[in-house]
């Protein structure tokens, strides 16, 4: 349904000839696009017994690799980017709790290497919760961890951007 | 491909419209609520929301530390949030989620507590803070 104030009543959008894992656009007058949906997110506690997803988009779960340490698992991969077969270099980001510690969460990347595969991949993302504790800059198990990703629909996907 | 022209799309409930893919998988989670504040321009001593959506108002509750309450409420509590914030100096900051304990529960329906640390060990006050919020259905 249309209104006169040129308003969409729906429950649900999809698209048509975008290919099958592209969500619709959202462009301006222009046809400058001007907004974008975020490709998964979750929240979880790896402190638990067990273990708990606590909500999360497009997530199958996490898997914790360590202390401080986990994986999180998309259900339908990120595309990839041009003349990458499986790392995606989507956004990523993220904020956790340790108990009443000051606590960042980061991709879990510990080597200089440029090939970010084994981190940022199109069907999980590694990362880790590191802060203050008893030991400087230890990684902690958090109580609650949240991460938000946003990855590119396809290469081109996204322009024109906007310029103003 | 086919292109509709609005200015508005709206939903038949309370939560935004699912977003799919031709195959008919929700590809994508529109943000519920996003917000810059930072230092009042007409007193440093204050904070003032710069822009946001759907946030209320944020309330300085200590150094360091902040509530940011959204207008409608989120549909779960356990929604996700991440964000960024800046120094007044030239230190490291970063921002995290606050509670006092592990027990504790950093967030309602319509609120968050947030903290800005400053090199990781102490809490301090930021100069300009981003925060944004995705939640369940």
């Amino acid at each position: 349904m249309i209104s006169s104030s040129s308003t969409l009543v729906v429950s649900n959008v999809s698209t048509v000839g975008l290919g099958t894992t592209r969500p619709p656009m959202f462009t301006n007058v222009d046809d400058q696009n001007v907004g974008h949906l975020a490709s998964a997110w979750i929240t979880f506690t790896n402190t638990a017994s067990p273990n708990a997803v606590y909500a999360s988009f497009n997530c199958l779960g996490f898997d914790d690799i360590g202390e401080g340490r986990f994986k999180i698992n998309f259900t339908n991969s990120l595309e990839t980017g041009a003349n990458i077969s499986t790392s995606s270099l989507y956004a990523v980001s993220g904020m956790g709790q340790a108990g009443s510690n000051r606590v960042t969460l980061m991709v879990d990347k510990t080597n200089g290497s440029t090939d970010h595969t084994d981190v940022i991949h199109s069907n999980f993302v590694a990362m880790r919760c590191g802060g203050s504790s008893a030991s400087a800059g230890a990684n902690q198990d958090g109580n609650y961890n949240s991460v938000i990703v946003f990855a590119n629909p396809s290469q081109g996907f996204i322009s024109p951007q906007r310029t103003d | 491909m086919s292109t509709i022209k609005l200015s508005a799309i709206k939903s038949t409930t309370a939560n935004p419209p699912t977003m799919q893919s031709q195959n008919g998988i929700e590809r994508g989670k529109f943000c519920r609520g996003w917000v810059a504040f930072g230092r009042d321009l007409g007193d440093v001593n204050k904070y003032e929301v710069q822009s946001g959506f759907n946030v209320l108002a944020i309330a300085d509750t200590t150094v360091g530390q902040f509530t940011i309450y959204f207008n409608n409420a989120m549909p779960t509590n356990r929604f996700a949030i991440a964000g960024t914030a800046s120094s007044t100096n030239t230190n490291i900051m970063g921002v995290c989620l606050n509670a006092s304990n592990t027990s504790g529960v950093p967030m309602t329906t319509t609120s968050v507590n947030i903290r800005t640390t400053q090199a990781g060990t102490t809490d301090a006050d930021p100069n300009y803070v981003c925060i944004f919020a995705y939640a369940d259905a």
